[in-house]
C-alpha cells in the first residue's frame, strides 16, 4: 500500500517537468528550419494545395492556440504525423521500439553483473595491483568512443575473421537463434562503456561503504570478511549503483542512435536519425518527447527500487 | 586531511585557503601515477594544438608542410595509401596524409571541449549557486529546468540544436555546452548549499555586504574545486560527444580536420584502407584518457573518503573526519526523490558518453 | 592469574605524514569479573589500545610488539581466522560509543544479532531468532518479539545501544569492551545504560573495559583505573585509591580541574595546552610539555612505573627514589588536593 502511494506520488512529481520536456519540444518543432508543408508536397504543387493543408494542420493560427492543441494532442497519445512515412508518429514509435528496447536491455543484463563483480573485486584488493589495473581499465572503457567501438569490431570481426554479420536485424522474439550473431555487436558496444561506468561506481561506493562503522562491528563480532563484502556492504554501495542504472537510461538511449545508426538496426535511435536527416521533424521530437519521457519513468523506477532497498526511505 | 575546504579549522581562515587548497591539491598529484600521465597527454595534445593554430593562421601550413606534408593538400593519384615512410599513418579518400591531418585535428578537438565545457562550467556555476543561495521559488524554477534539460540524452539534444541551427563547429560547442550545464549546477548547488551557513559568509552578511557579492565573492570561490573537478571528468565526455555529432555528420564540415569527421570518412572504406578509422579513434581515445585519468586523480585527492588515510588510525582525527562528512552533505535526506542525489554521480554521468 | 593481561602493547599508524605512535607500552590487568576504566583526553589511543586487543586495527596501523593475554592464550599469536572464530564475539566483544553507524542500517536489528550467533554457535537460524528476543528482553527492550523485525533507525539513541549491547552479549562473552558506551546518548539515557552494564557485570560474571573521557562513568562503575596520556598508561590504582590520593601530575591535574564528576575532559580542556601529536612525542616523559611539576630529567629519561602504593603505580619521575629532584609536594599541600567531595 505504501509503495503503491510512494509510486502513485513520483509520478505525479514529474508531471511539471514532463510540462517542461513539451513545452521545450513544441519550440523545438518550430524553430527546426524548414517548411513542412513544402517538404511533403515537394516542389511542385500550387500555392492553394498547400494553403489548404497548412490551414488543414492549424499551421496558420497564433502560437499559443497551436500549443493548445498540440497538448490536447498528446494527452490522446498523438505526436504529429509523419510527412515522410505518411503515418501518425506514435504508430511509428511503437514500431520501432522492439529493437532499442532489445539491445539497451541486453547491454544492461551483461553490464550489470560484469560491473558490480569487477567493482567489488577492485573495492576488495583497493590501493593494489588488482585494483590498479581494473581500475585503469575502467578508465580505459568510458575513454572508448563507442562509434569507433564498433567500427573496430566490425572491421575485425566482421571483415576480417568473417565469424558475425556487419549489420541487420532480426527479432529475438521471432528467430532467437539467427538474430543472436547480429545482436552480439551492437550490445558489445553499448555495454562497454556502461560497464566501465558501472564498475568505478561499484568501486568506490563499495570502497566508501568498507570505511563505515557497521563494518568494523561486524569484523568485532568474527562476521567473516567476505560476508562483510558481499552481504553488508554491498546492500548499502547499491544504492548509489542503483540511482546511476536509473539515470543510464539516458547515456543509452543517445548511444542508441549512434549504434543503431551503424549497425542498421531499425530501431528508435535510427528513427531519430533518418528523420532529422530527411527534416521529417514532428518525428524527430517525438522520439525525443518519448525518450525524455523513457529516461522519466527510469528514474521513478530506480526510486521505486531505492525505496526497496534502503528501509529508512518513508513511503509516505 | 588536506583537502583544503573540510577541515575544522578551513572555516577561519577559508579566503586563505581558496588557492592554498588548490596548489596543495595539485602538489598531491604527484603521488598519483595516473594523472601524471594523463597530464602529460594532455600536454602534449595542447602543444600540438597551438603548433597546429599559429602554423594555420600565421604561416598558412608553411611550417606543417616544410615538416612532413600538407594537411589539405589533396592528391588523387595518392588515394588510400598504405601507411608508409612517406605517409606513416596512410592517406584517405583524397590522398591526404592522415598523420598531418591528425595534429592538426588535435586543435579542433581541444578547442570544442575547452569551449564546451567553458560554457557548462559558467552557466552551471551560475544556476547552481544562485539556485542553493536564494532557494524557494529561484530554486524550484532552476532545478525543474535543469531537470528538463537533463532528461533529453545529450546526444539527441545536440542533434537537434545543430538541426535548428546548422552545422558548423561553433553550434558544435555552444550545442555541448548547453547539455553540459545541468551535470555542473548540480554540483555547484550542492557546495553551495553546504557553505552558505559558514561562520565567515555570516560574517559577511553582518558587514553588510550584497548578496551578489557574497554569493561570488566568498561562496563560489571555495565551493569551485569539486566544479573543476567535474569539468576534467566532463571533458573528455564532451569530446567523444563532439566527435559523435561530426561522426554522423551533423558537426564540424570539411575541410577542416577533425578526429570524428576522419573517422567518418573511413568508415566508407574501412575494408581497403582500415588506417583512416584506426589511427583518429586512437586519438580520440588517447585524448579523452588523458582528461580522465587526471579528473580520476584530481577527485581521489579532493575527496578525503577516497585517500589512503584510513578512518580510524587515531581517534581525535575520526572524529574530525565525522563532523567533516556531516557539514559535506547538508540536504542528503535520503529521500531518492531528485535525480540529483548524488553530485559525484552526476559528474560520471556526462563524463560518460551522451 | 587475571583474565586478561596486556603487557607493553605498541600500535602504530604507518601514515604518509609519519608514525604515529598511538599506543606506546601500555601494560594493563583484568581480572574476572572485574571493571577496569581506561580514561584519558581524546588522541590519548585509549579506543586503538582497546582494538588492538580483538586484532581489529586495519592498515596502515599495525601491532607492532607487545602481549596479550587472554585466559592463558595469547592473542598476538594467534592468526586472524582463529580470532574471528575463538575471540570475537565469542570471547571478547564491543560495544561502540555510536550505535546509530555501528549498527548495519539496511538490516533489521533482529537480523544482525542471528548473524552474528549463527556465526559464532552452532545454533541454527531460527533458534537463534529465539535468542536474539531473549537477548533483546533481556537488555530492556520492550515488545522484543515485535521490534525485533524493525530497523536501527526505527530504534531511539537509547534503544539502539541498548541492541549492541545485547549483541555484544549474544555468545556469552568472557569480556565486554565498552568503547565510550554512553558518549553519544543523552545525560538521562546515560545512567540507565551504565545500570545495565553493572547488572550484565554481576549477572554473568563478565569483565568489563570501559573507555571513556567521562570521569562520571569511571565513578559510576569502575573497580579499577588506567588513566592514559599520548599512547601511555601513566597511573594505574583501583578506583577509590586513583580518585582520592592521585600520584601522577596529570591525574592530579584532571581531578583538580573537574567541578562536577559530569563534565567531561575534553570540553574543559583542564590542563591547558594541547597534547602534542603523537607523530612526534616529546622526548623524555610525554606530559613533560604540560607537566607543571616539570624538571630537568624529565626531558631525558622516560619515567617507567613506580609502585606508590598497593595496587597502585604512576609513570613519574618524581616518585624515582635515585632521581634528585624538588619536592614532590604540588599539589598535597596547595589545597589538599581532591577530596571526596569533590569528586
Ligand atoms: S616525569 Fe616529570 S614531566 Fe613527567 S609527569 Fe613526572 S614530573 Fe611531570
Amino acid at each position: 500500500m505504501g509503495l503503491f502511494r510512494y509510486t502513485l506520488r513520483r509520478f505525479i512529481q514529474l508531471v511539471p517537468v514532463l510540462f517542461g520536456i513539451v513545452t521545450l519540444t513544441f519550440i523545438m518543432m518550430h524553430a527546426l528550419p524548414g517548411d513542412p508543408v513544402r517538404l511533403w508536397l515537394g516542389e511542385e504543387p500550387g500555392q492553394e494545395l498547400a494553403d489548404e493543408l497548412i490551414a488543414a494542420h492549424g499551421f496558420d493560427r497564433p502560437m499559443h492556440e497551436q500549443y493548445l492543441d498540440y497538448l490536447v494532442n498528446l494527452v490522446q497519445g498523438d505526436l504529429g504525423q509523419s510527412f515522410v512515412y505518411n503515418r501518425p508518429v506514435t504508430d511509428l514509435i511503437w514500431e520501432r521500439m522492439e529493437p532499442t528496447m532489445v539491445i539497451m536491455g541486453l547491454s544492461y543484463l551483461i553490464a550489470l553483473p560484469v560491473a558490480i563483480g569487477l567493482g567489488i573485486y577492485g573495492a576488495a584488493r583497493h590501493n593494489r595491483a588488482g585494483d590498479h589495473v581494473s581500475r585503469l581499465a575502467g578508465l580505459a572503457g568510458i575513454s572508448t568512443p563507442n562509434f569507433w567501438l564498433a567500427l573496430m569490431l566490425i572491421y575485425l570481426l566482421a571483415f576480417n575473421l568473417d565469424v558475425l554479420p556487419a549489420s541487420g536485424y532480426t527479432s529475438p522474439f521471432v528467430d532467437p537463434v539467427g538474430a543472436a550473431p547480429l545482436l552480439i555487436m551492437p550490445v558489445l558496444t553499448l555495454a562497454t562503456a556502461q560497464t566501465a561506468l558501472l564498475m568505478r561506481m561499484t568501486r568506490s561506493s563499495m570502497i566508501e561503504e568498507m570505511r563505515e562503522d557497521y563494518v568494523e562491528t561486524a569484523r568485532a563480532y568474527g562476521i567473516p570478511e567476505r560476508k562483510i563484502m558481499l552481504r553488508h556492504s554491498f546492500r548499502n554501495a547499491l544504492l548509489p549503483l542503483v540511482t546511476i542504472i536509473g539515470l543510464q537510461v539516458s547515456t543509452l538511449l543517445g548511444g542508441s542512435v549512434i549504434v543503431e545508426e551503424i549497425f542498421a538496426i531499425p530501431g528508435l535511435g535510427r528513427l531519430f536519425f533518418d528523420s532529422v536527416i530527411d527534416q521529417d521533424y514532428s518525428v524527430a521530437v517525438g522520439v525525443t518527447l518519448f525518450f525524455s519521457t523513457l529516461f522519466l519513468i527510469g528514474v521513478v523506477l530506480t526510486d521505486i527500487a531505492y525505496a526497496y532497498i534502503d528501509p529508512r526511505i518513508k513511503y509516505d | 586531511m588536506s583537502t583544503g575546504k573540510g577541515t575544522p579549522t578551513a572555516d577561519v581562515d577559508a579566503e586563505f585557503d581558496e588557492d592554498g587548497g588548490l596548489v596543495r591539491t595539485l602538489k598531491k598529484l604527484r603521488h598519483s601515477p595516473t594523472s601524471l600521465v594523463g597530464l602529460f597527454i594532455i600536454a602534449a595534445l595542447v602543444i600540438m594544438a597551438i603548433f597546429s593554430a599559429i602554423d594555420n593562421f600565421i604561416f598558412d601550413r608553411a611550417i606543417i608542410t616544410w615538416l612532413h606534408a600538407d594537411p589539405h593538400a589533396m592528391d588523387q593519384s595518392m588515394r588510400y595509401e598504405e601507411p608508409s615512410r612517406e605517409h606513416p599513418m596512410g592517406t584517405d579518400r583524397y590522398g591526404r596524409d592522415v598523420f598531418t591531418r591528425l595534429i592538426y585535428g588535435s586543435r579542433t578537438a581541444l578547442t570544442i571541449g575547452i569551449l564546451a565545457v567553458g560554457i557548462s562550467f559558467v552557466g552551471g556555476v551560475i544556476i547552481g549557486s544562485v539556485s542553493a543561495f536564494f532557494g524557494g521559488y529561484v530554486d524550484d524554477l532552476l532545478m525543474r529546468s535543469v531537470e528538463i534539460l537533463y532528461a533529453i540524452p545529450g546526444l539527441v539534444l545536440a542533434i537537434i540544436f545543430m538541426a535548428i541551427f546548422g552545422p558548423s563547429i561553433y553550434n558544435l560547442f555552444i550545442a555541448y555546452g548547453i547539455v553540459g550545464i545541468p551535470a555542473y549546477a548540480r554540483v555547484m548547488r550542492s557546495e553551495v548549499l553546504s557553505l552558505r551557513d559558514r561562520e565567515y559568509v555570516e560574517a559577511a552578511k553582518l558587514a553588510g555586504l550584497p548578496r551578489r557579492t557574497i554569493l561570488f565573492r566568498e561562496i563560489v570561490p571555495n565551493g569551485i574545486a569539486p566544479v573543476i573537478v567535474q569539468a576534467t571528468l566532463s571533458m573528455g565526455g564532451v569530446i567523444i560527444g563532439a566527435a559523435a555529432l561530426s561522426f554522423l555528420g551533423f558537426g564540424v564540415q570539411p575541410p577542416t580536420p577533425d578526429w570524428g569527421r576522419m573517422l567518418s570518412d573511413g568508415r566508407t572504406a574501412m575494408v581497403v584502407a582500415w588506417w583512416v578509422a584506426v589511427f583518429p579513434g586512437i586519438m580520440i581515445f588517447l585524448t579523452v584518457m588523458g582528461f580522465n585519468m587526471l579528473g580520476d586523480g584530481l577527485r581521489d585527492i579532493m575527496d578525503p573518503k577516497m585517500t589512503v588515510e584510513p578512518t580510524t588510525y587515531d581517534d581525535w582525527t575520526l572524529d574530525e573526519w565525522q563532523t567533516e562528512q556531516q557539514t559535506e552533505q547538508p540536504d542528503d535526506d535520503i529521500v531518492p526523490g531528485s535525480t540529483g542525489a548524488r553530485t559525484d554521480g552526476a559528474g560520471e554521468l556526462r563524463g560518460g558518453r551522451s | 592469574m587475571s583474565l586478561l593481561e596486556v603487557a607493553d602493547l605498541r600500535t602504530y599508524f604507518f601514515t604518509p605524514d609519519g608514525i604515529v605512535q598511538a599506543v606506546d607500552g601500555v601494560s594493563f590487568e583484568v581480572g574476572a569479573g572485574e571493571s577496569l576504566g581506561i580514561v584519558g583526553e581524546s588522541g590519548a589511543g585509549k579506543s586503538v589500545a582497546v582494538k588492538s586487543l580483538m586484532g581489529l586495527i586495519r592498515d596502515p596501523g599495525r601491532v607492532v610488539d607487545g602481549s596479550i593475554r587472554f585466559d592463558g592464550r595469547e592473542l598476538t599469536d594467534l592468526s586472524e581466522a582463529e580470532l574471528r572464530r575463538e575471540i570475537r564475539g565469542n570471547e571478547i566483544s564491543i560495544v561502540f560509543q555510536d550505535a546509530m553507524s555501528a549498527l548495519n542500517p539496511v538490516f533489521t536489528v533482529g537480523s544482525q544479532i542471528q548473524e552474528i550467533i549463527v556465526e559464532n554457535t552452532d545454533l541454527h537460524k531460527t533458534d537463534a531468532r529465539e535468542r536474539a528476543i531473549e537477548l533483546l528482553e533481556d537488555v530492556g527492550i520492550p515488545d522484543a518479539d515485535q521490534r525485533i523485525d524493525e530497523y536501527p533507525h526505527q530504534y531511539s539513541g537509547g534503544m539502539q545501544q541498548r541492541a549492541m549491547i545485547a549483541m555484544a552479549l549474544a555468545c556469552n562473552p568472557r569480556l565486554i569492551i565498552a568503547d565510550e558506551p554512553t558518549t553519544a546518548l543523552d545525560v538521562t539515557i546515560q545512567a540507565g545504560i551504565l545500570e545495565l552494564f553493572e547488572e550484565i557485570q554481576e549477572k554473568h560474571d563478565t569483565s568489563i573495559v570501559y573507555v571513556t573521557h567521562d570521569l562520571g562513568v569511571v565513578r559510576e562503575v569502575c573497580d579499577r583505573v588506567a588513566v592514559m596520556y599520548l599512547g601511555k598508561v601513566v597511573e594505574q590504582a583501583p578506583y577509590e585509591e586513583l580518585f582520592r590520593n592521585p600520584k601522577h601530575p596529570y591525574t592530579q591535574s584532571l581531578l583538580n580541574s573537574v567541578v562536577t564528576p559530569d563534565e567531561r575532559l575534553d570540553e574543559l580542556n583542564p590542563i591547558g595546552g594541547t597534547m602534542p601529536s603523537a607523530v612526534m612525542p616529546p622526548s623524555g616523559c610525554r606530559f613533560r610539555t604540560r607537566c607543571p611539576a616539570a624538571f630537568d630529567d624529565c626531558l631525558a629519561v622516560d619515567p617507567p612505573r613506580y609502585q606508590v602504593g598497593t595496587d597502585h603505580d604512576a609513570a613519574c619521575l618524581l616518585y624515582d627514589d635515585g632521581i634528585a629532584r624538588p619536592e614532590p609536594t604540588l599539589h598535597e599541600t596547595d589545597d589538599g588536593g581532591v577530596n571526596e567531595s569533590n569528586i
